[in-house]
């Protein structure tokens, strides 16, 4: 029943700075097991052509963007 | 005669009606939540999910466990058809009977059927479910009993605190510094760096997880008092790496250690209150050391919301007993109390004679000695009635506020309150540091109106009409035509 991908909680949109490698911690959109991760983080698809789906949510917990961000996961930390 | 187990109680309830066996598979992910919360909202029975998607049919969630004052009232091995007061009263007669716990040997504990440690710990084993669309993570203690010891004193504190899965063998949770666990954890263990053991019993006999959850005074061992509703002793056995006692019929135990130091992020949560208003953040991570079980082990879990549920039952049957007890201590003319299951712990209604009792401002009194005490002190809302009025039929509580609370003289706020960090209508800021306030609702006639000349009589079947008419009426209500008494 989950999302396909993965999603991370944010305060807001501005957090994810775009083209920049980020330490963020992500889950599993499925499993909702965490890891932390280095990655570059993108609005459009097309930014972040080979990047996977992310869905962005508030602390809160809604989601912030009805459209899933891209995330290009570098190492894990 | 007390059950000894969740699953005598599980047969109690479906005896009664009040279970429903849920053979189709059902997802973890979100699906179990939403049933658990349907049945909440419309006060159904409990559901004992008997096939989990992705998991082996051993392994169930019994949800729901005590939404409705029937389902305690069976758990207190009563008729469900006992009325709120009756339920209340005889939780106070008990509770003023403490019964202490035995310990039982190992091999007399079903909880130690099957028994991990170290690297064998799995959380994941258990069907652990995604409550609420946006939750933090897999919350697997909602209704349980979480065990700490204070290091000095020896006290034992039984409380109920969310924790969800942070990985295989850890688990992070809400530790608030108020609450019984956090006087410990951040005044004893934190400043010593010293890490918390503690002991978490998921699918207890109900009586224990519902004291867990009970607002009880501090340094009291809720043990006792979980022997005292029962009236027989819980049966405790001795963990594995802790040095701690659970119940012994427990259908899971974890045990392990929580950590001085180490945080990680945790929540949001759908919250009793009925709204999510605590944001993620870092909490203490609790290290697992050992998990035991039972075979084919019982999940116990409550999906808290909109009320009425589980949390909203235990506040009403506890909070209203004390508060009563309170009053009556304090030598006020008091009738009734009614902490309303509707709202979340934050409402109480007292009746009070106050005609009788002549202290004048006396809805000041009340408010002040239920605002002075551990077990009403964060009730923001407070409703004094005249004995007149059933605390109990919300509509006539209300009916009393509209008519007899003056709007302006009759509504008293007091700011610089403590509040919870729960309470969604504070400011995210008033949230963060706990700032409230409080206010009450002063619904009693002024004791210097006249009562003939002054006070409006009331206009309803029991007062407009001399008691030889309303005798009559009810004598003949079915020649009028009408099929029952309402």
């Amino acid at each position: 029943m989950g999302r396909t991908g993965y999603e991370i909680f944010v305060r807001n949109l501005d957090e994810l700075e775009e083209d920049k490698e980020l330490i963020k911690q992500i889950r599993d959109g499925q499993t909702y097991r965490t890891k932390y991760v280095r990655a570059l983080f993108s609005s459009s698809s097309e930014k972040l052509p080979n990047g996977e789906s992310l869905w962005v949510r508030s602390l809160l917990g809604p989601l912030l963007d009805e459209k899933p961000w891209r995330i290009k996961i570098i190492s894990e930390v | 005669m007390a059950y000894r187990d969740l699953r005598q109680y599980v047969s109690a309830l479906e005896e009664h009606g009040e279970l429903r066996r849920v053979k189709r598979e059902v997802d973890w992910d979100l699906e179990a939540g939403a049933i658990m919360r349907f049945v909440n909202e419309k006060s159904l029975p409990s559901p004992l999910f008997q096939k989990i998607k992705g998991y082996p049919s051993q392994c169930t969630i019994f949800g729901c466990p005590m939404n409705t004052f029937g389902k305690f009232a069976i758990a207190m091995g009563l008729n469900p058809e006992t009325s709120r007061r009756e339920l209340e009263d005889i939780y106070r007669q008990r509770i003023s009977k403490r019964v202490k716990p035995i310990i039982v040997d190992k091999s007399k504990a079903p909880c130690k059927e099957n028994i991990d440690v170290s690297d064998q710990v799995d959380l994941f084993k258990f069907p652990a479910p995604m409550l609420h669309d946006g939750d933090g993570g897999r919350y697997l203690c909602t209704w349980h009993v979480t065990i700490t010891r204070d290091p000095d004193t020896g006290w034992v504190n039984w409380g109920m605190y969310r924790q969800m899965i942070r990985d295989k063998n850890s688990l992070v949770g809400v530790i608030r510094p108020a609450a019984h666990i956090g006087v410990q954890f951040y005044r004893k263990y934190k400043p010593r760096k010293l890490p918390m053991p503690f002991a978490i019993a998921i699918g207890t006999e109900p009586i224990s997880s519902f004291v867990a959850a009970c607002k009880l005074p501090m340094n009291v061992n809720e043990a006792d008092i979980a022997g005292a509703l029962r009236q027989e002793p819980v049966e405790l056995v001795k963990c594995e790496t802790a040095d701690l006692e659970v119940p012994a019929t427990s259908e899971i135990v974890i045990e392990g250690e929580i950590s001085a130091t180490e945080e990680d992020w945790e929540g949001p949560f759908g919250e009793y209150t009925g709204y999510c208003t605590n944001p993620r953040d870092k909490k203490p991570v609790y290290h697992v050391k050992a998990v035991t079980y039972r075979d084919n082990p019982i999940l116990t879990a409550s999906c808290m919301g909109t009320p009425v549920d589980e949390s909203d039952i235990v506040q009403s049957i506890s909070r209203s007993g004390q508060i009563l007890a309170r009053l009556q201590e304090d030598g006020i003319a008091v009738v009734a109390v009614n902490v309303a299951p509707e709202c979340i712990g934050y409402l109480v209604v007292v009746s009070v004679m106050a005609r009788v009792a002549q202290i004048p401002n006396l809805a000041h009194r009340v408010a002040s000695c239920i605002w002075g005490s551990a077990v009403g002190g964060n009730i923001p809302y407070v409703i004094v009635v005249d004995d007149d009025v059933d605390v109990y039929n919300l509509h006539q509580v209300l009916h009393a506020v509209v008519t007899k609370c003056h709007p302006y003289r009759g509504i008293s706020r007091v700011e610089f309150a403590t509040g919870m960090a729960f309470m969604p209508f504070l400011s995210p800021y008033e949230r963060s540091q706990r700032l409230s306030a409080k206010v009450v609702f002063d619904c009693t006639w002024p004791l210097h109106w006249d009562p003939v000349t002054d006070v409006p009589p009331r206009t309803s079947f029991d007062t407009a009409y001399p008691k030889e008419i309303r005798d009559h009426v009810l004598k003949n209500w079915k020649r009028y035509g009408f099929d029952r008494l309402y």
